[in-house]
């Protein structure tokens, strides 16, 4: 047994560790240039330009958000497939707060941030209570949380009116430059939490294996808890730049909600996956930006979005799947 | 021991049972400043059980403990910590998603933060000091655990318990993880304890290594304490015959003392390699029980799961010399009239919360079906009907749930699935682990009844006696590696086979 | 026997639930749920409810899930549909059956090979499929032969149904598929450590899963006449919420029996019935399920948990 490391020293260990970092962080680099190219490529070179950069940076941001609300909420084993459809009843209520009660950016984004904190405290604090497996409890919250933005929705039409729409206020949030500012303030709070609190490490532990993490002094439900508050504040932050981006989010029914979350869960997977190159936080920006191009690139191709763009997205579920899985040993059900 | 004499940690009259087995009966130990003592014991002597009690990873049933001359009574570990307790047990790993430099601290990390943000930079320049403070070579401590070797692992939770500056350090199977270099500066360490009127307690199996390092050696046997003795005043011997020192009263093990079965070979391994053994060979004949033996980490239970195809080889073959099939995977075996009883009853062997007909209809589903893939309810409750009234299964019927009976009736349903079928090679892996000794004699019986009908066994154990009353043939196994056959005729003697396990 | 409450409630309840739903819509309803015309409507909810339960209890039995039948009912009935516009009526039955199991295969494999959550790629599925029958139909509807349309016909539609639901009774009820799936569902290394080759099974559970949704889309394409792009919409959340209320539980394992399958489908169908019959929305009818999956896999959980804490303390006294 282990007489392989006796000889090393310090230096030695560091020197190896550093340098199979920098390798393999320059090897994912080199490939995700490579990737680009090949992409240009296939396009035509109508992929790589500045407009079209921009727009698919702009239309990345809210699944980066959402991975980022992600990351805390799915961390703990928690995965919650209402999220989706909580994120559109928050849309709304921000969309309420700003228009009807003329509150403006600061009602829709408290609206929104407080919705989503208040439902995914809600369902977490259920899930721990009730011990339902978490997956066929997001399932049921995303009925009941669709069923209420659909008679929000139905009440609405009965009035004459549709759903609420910010129109042409409001909408700098959803825009660049006050976007882009947005997720990097968000990216450098969520890196630090994550990385630099007691907090994203009592996370992490209880993750990674949670028996220890309790005997080690971690209270395990007040972490999960905890880290839920933070997640359900990306989320809510997604939902009110989402909303001012579209300008008006509809209700969905029949769980439609959840492919809303499918490109934000791919690129999870994704940033998963490569956490040993990338930093998980830094990780979600660049497989939600990656994930956003390759999409966009569909669309270039002349792929109907909507329909053969959605099949492409179950795949890089499965695919990111597969990959954020292959380290992972033991019983899969 | 530097003159006078002060208690550090005291422990009375503790008491643990897990179930109807006395982990622990009326344990009391003092341990002095100054003092590095030794606590051995064979496997399931009690040893680890009071460690974990101390270390505040199990509650204890009854008694008292006293550190530092205050009564102690630990919630976790790093409640442990806080009265100046280290641990290293096997129990308390690490988390493999965080960087080493956290898991030293985690649990402990307030003292880092600086305006609710720890300061990182501070945390690993403490982690790494650590590391340099007793004189080991400073890991990457910003890397992830994960990457770590066994070995360097070991190494980080001894940092980690060292790091509360400990006046009490508790190290339970530490050295055999460790390679002679790493061995020599945590011998340094303990000398720096000892020198520094702390207390050091230590467990392994090594007795000349354990005489050498310590100052005084507590023996364990059957949740007991059976002594303590000085080092300069005892031999490795006398502390081996301490250990051994039961009464083999022979009564439920067979009485014949010669090596008894038919020339007909029925398994035939050759050259059975995996990561954890290699170059295993044997020959087992009808009506032989073929015993294996060794510490933990010599591969013993590994080779019974890779016998069964449960575990997968590297190199060798498992050749049924009948049929000349060569078992590839767990369901041939069973085709091929192989049984196995895994070593861990609850979580390997039965399903806990189910019926025993469903438990029994699991391992003997052959019996069961009839044409066209059909398990009759009828045949499925016969079967389950014989193993209970057969094997004297203590339960209201075959619906009852396994949860619900004693670990020596879960037991009897786990072995007489098996044996109730015609099988000719069965793998028992600690037939008679967590059972009293009622039911212990029972299964021998049900053992020998099936030898003579010419079932051949290979039983694995972590019980000497129990092999060297039941083998005629003994293997003993170190490192993965076959390191003796021993016969009955032989005459096994536990300090014989201690001598090669060691 | 009052102290084995627990023990004969677990087999009760699902019959106590279905009872109780019957009485409280006939009361709203005063009795208009019972006119023969209704009644055969509750039959033909059921139907598919009962079949798609019939396939997923293998699946649900092992502890996983497959939320991927209603877009596959959807790709089966469109790709057989299509087909039988030039293939005829036995190509139309045989595509939409095969179109399912290898789909239930796919899925099989990708989950016991690659180790990824069935939920997860189920999930995926469940999008894919939908995205794929979209892009196929171009959003239109298609009409088909009318001799697809004899398969509505309850005469014909009824044999078949409890022909194939008799099927899947005698091979998860009799068989080494469903006894080898809920012994997986209790522990799977102990499966494991008992020969039983847990790949090979869990690739049969999601075949039979897809055989099933195969069989839905045969009948659902018979039902409407054409094929339209929301077939066998939600139908995967219904037929789990059948198969809970039933009792089957979330976790599977031995408490899955194939008896709550089929009361759990005529419960959901009386339910469904009797919302639609006393007029509520779509809206809130979605709302009242999310709810009761919520609270029957709630219930369910307690429930297995009291039955087996008395059997234990049985055994103590």
């Amino acid at each position: 047994m282990g007489n392989t490391g006796s000889g090393r020293i310090n230096s030695e260990l560091q020197t190896k560790a550093a340098s199979t970092q920098r390798k393999t962080t320059l090897l994912a680099i080199a490939a995700i240039v490579v990737i680009y190219i090949i992409l240009s490529a296939v396009t035509e070179w109508r992929f790589l330009t500045g407009p079209n950069m921009l727009a698919i940076l702009t239309s990345s941001i809210v699944p980066a958000l959402v991975v980022l609300g992600f990351i805390f909420i799915f961390t703990s084993g928690i995965m919650d497939l209402s999220t989706g459809a909580m994120m559109i009843l928050a849309s709304n209520v921000g969309g309420i707060l700003a228009v009807q009660l003329g509150l403006g950016y600061f009602g829709l984004i408290i609206g929104s941030v407080v919705t989503a904190i208040g439902l995914e405290l809600l369902n977490v604090k259920l899930i721990l209570v009730t011990k339902i497996p978490a997956w066929i409890f997001g399932l049921g919250m995303t009925m009941v949380y669709e069923a209420i933005g659909a008679l929000y929705n139905a009440a609405m039409i009965a009035q004459g009116t549709q759903s609420i729409s910010l129109g042409d206020l409001y909408r700098e949030l959803g825009a660049p430059p006050v976007n882009v500012i947005v997720i990097v303030v968000c990216v450098v709070v969520a890196f630090l939490i994550y990385n630099r609190t007691k907090l994203g490490f009592g996370l992490r532990a209880v993750g990674s294996n949670s028996a220890v993490a309790g005997m080690m002094g971690i209270n395990v439900g007040k972490t999960v808890l905890m880290a839920s508050v933070v997640g359900a504040m990306f989320l809510g932050l997604a939902s009110a730049v989402n909303m001012s981006f579209a300008g008006r989010v509809a209700p969905t029914t029949g769980l439609a909600s959840i492919s809303v979350i499918f490109t934000p869960l791919a690129a999870f997977l994704l940033a998963k996956a490569f956490d040993r190159i990338f930093n998980i936080t830094i990780g979600a920006i660049i497989c939600a930006f990656l994930l956003t191009s390759i999409f966009n690139v569909l669309t270039l191709l002349g792929v109907p979005s909507g329909t053969l763009q959605q099949v492409f997205m179950g795949a890089a579920v499965i695919i990111c799947g597969i990959l954020s899985q292959r380290k992972y040993k033991g019983v899969v059900q | 021991m530097n003159g006078a004499e002060k208690t550090i940690f005291r422990a009375e009259h503790m008491k643990k049972y897990f179930g109807a087995t006395h982990a622990n009966d009326d344990v009391s130990i003092t341990l002095e400043a100054g003092e590095v003592r030794g606590l051995i014991g064979e496997n399931g002597s009690g040893k680890s059980t009071l460690i974990s009690m101390i270390a505040g990873l199990a509650p204890k049933d009854s008694g008292e403990m006293t550190m530092n001359g205050a009564a102690y009574l630990p919630e976790n570990p790093i409640d442990a910590g806080d009265h100046k307790i280290g641990t290293v047990v096997q129990e308390l790993g690490l988390v493999d998603g965080l960087p080493i430099g956290v898991n030293i601290f985690l649990g402990r990390t307030q003292r880092f933060e600086k305006g609710g943000v720890l300061d990182m930079k501070a945390l690993y320049k403490a982690a790494a000091e650590q590391f340099e403070k007793w004189n080991f070579p400073v890991f990457p401590v910003q890397s992830m655990t994960g990457s770590l070797s066994v070995e360097e692992k070991k190494i980080v939770e001894l940092i980690r318990a060292l790091s509360i500056g400990p006046d009490l350090l508790i190290l339970d199977e530490i050295t055999q993880a460790l390679s002679l270099n790493y061995r020599d500066i945590l011998f340094e360490v303990i000398k720096k304890f000892r020198n520094d009127g702390k207390t050091v307690l230590m467990v392994t199996h090594d007795v000349e290594e354990m005489i050498e390092v310590t100052d005084s050696i507590t023996i364990m046997r059957d949740g007991k304490i059976v002594g303590t003795c000085r080092c300069d005043e005892v031999s490795p011997d006398d502390v081996k015959r301490m250990m051994v020192g039961r009464d083999l009263e022979g009564a439920y093990y067979r009485s014949d003392q010669k090596e008894s079965f038919e020339d007909e070979v029925v398994l035939s391994v050759k050259g059975l390699t995996s990561d954890a053994f290699e170059g295993i060979s044997f020959d087992l004949h009808r009506g032989e029980i073929l015993g294996f033996c060794g510490l933990s980490g010599a591969g013993i239970h590994e080779l019974a799961e890779t016998l069964f195809a449960v575990r997968p080889s590297q190199a060798g073959t498992i050749r049924l010399t009948q049929t000349g099939a060569v078992v590839k995977s767990p369901r041939q075996a069973m085709l091929e009239k192989m049984g196995y009883v895994p070593k861990d009853r609850d979580k390997q062997a039965l399903m806990v919360n189910d019926s025993i007909e469903d438990n029994v209809c699991l391992a003997a589903v052959d019996m069961t079906e009839g044409k066209l893939g059909f398990l009759s309810p009828k045949r499925r409750r016969e079967v389950s009907k014989r193993v209970v009234q057969k094997f004297e299964v203590k339960t209201k019927g075959i619906a009852q749930v396994i949860s619900g009976l004693s670990g020596g009736n879960r037991q009897k349903v786990n072995l007489g699935r098996w044996m109730i079928q015609d099988k000719e090679v069965l793998i028992l892996d600690c037939p008679t682990r967590g059972v009293d000794v009622g039911v212990k004699s029972y299964i021998y019986r049900s053992m020998l009844e099936a030898k003579k009908q010419g079932v051949a066994m290979i039983v694995v154990s972590d019980e000497l006696p129990e092999l060297i009353g039941m083998a005629d043939t003994l293997m003993v196994m170190k490192a993965g590696k076959l390191a003796a056959v021993m016969k009955r005729s032989e005459v096994f003697t536990e300090e014989k086979i201690i001598e090669v396990m060691l | 026997m009052k102290k084995d409450f627990w023990t004969f409630f677990q087999r009760l309840f699902p019959f106590v639930g279905l009872i109780v739903i019957i009485v409280i819509f006939t009361i709203i309803n005063q009795g208009n749920m019972w006119s023969a015309t209704n009644l055969l409507t509750v039959i033909s909810i059921m139907i598919p409810l009962c079949l798609g339960g019939g396939g997923m209890v293998f699946v649900a039995a092992q502890g996983s899930t497959d939320l991927s039948m209603g877009s596959l009912v959807a790709l089966c009935g469109t790709i057989a549909g299509i087909a039988s516009m030039s293939l005829g009526f036995w190509a139309f039955i045989l595509i939409s059956l095969g179109v399912g199991i290898g789909v239930g295969i796919l899925n099989g494999v990708i989950i016991s090979k690659c180790k990824v959550s069935s939920l997860m790629v189920t999930l995926a599925m469940l999008i894919a499929l939908r995205a794929l029958v979209a892009f196929i139909t171009n959003g239109q509807v298609f009409f088909v032969d009318q001799q697809i349309l004899m398969l509505n016909r309850m005469e014909i539609k009824l044999p078949i149904f409890l022909g194939v639901i008799a099927l899947m009774w005698y091979l998860f009820e009799y068989t080494k598929i469903g006894y080898f799936s809920r012994c997986m569902g209790e522990n799977q290394t102990v499966g494991k450590f008992a020969g039983i080759s847990v790949a090979k099974y869990q690739i049969l559970g999601f075949a039979l899963s897809g055989a099933m949704a195969g069989m839905i889309g045969i009948f659902t394409v018979g039902n409407i006449g054409g094929i339209s792009p929301t077939m066998g919409n939600f139908l995967e959340l219904q037929v789990m919420i059948a198969m809970f209320v039933g009792g089957v539980p979330v976790t599977g394992g031995a408490g899955s029996k194939f008896y709550k399958v089929v009361v759990g489908a005529l419960m959901l169908a009386f339910l469904q019935n009797g919302l639609t019959v006393s007029r509520v929305s779509a809206e809130m009818s979605e709302l009242i399920q999310g709810i009761i999956l919520i609270c029957v896999v709630f219930f369910g959980l307690f429930v297995r948990q009291k039955y087996i804490q008395r059997q234990i303390a049985r055994e103590l006294q």
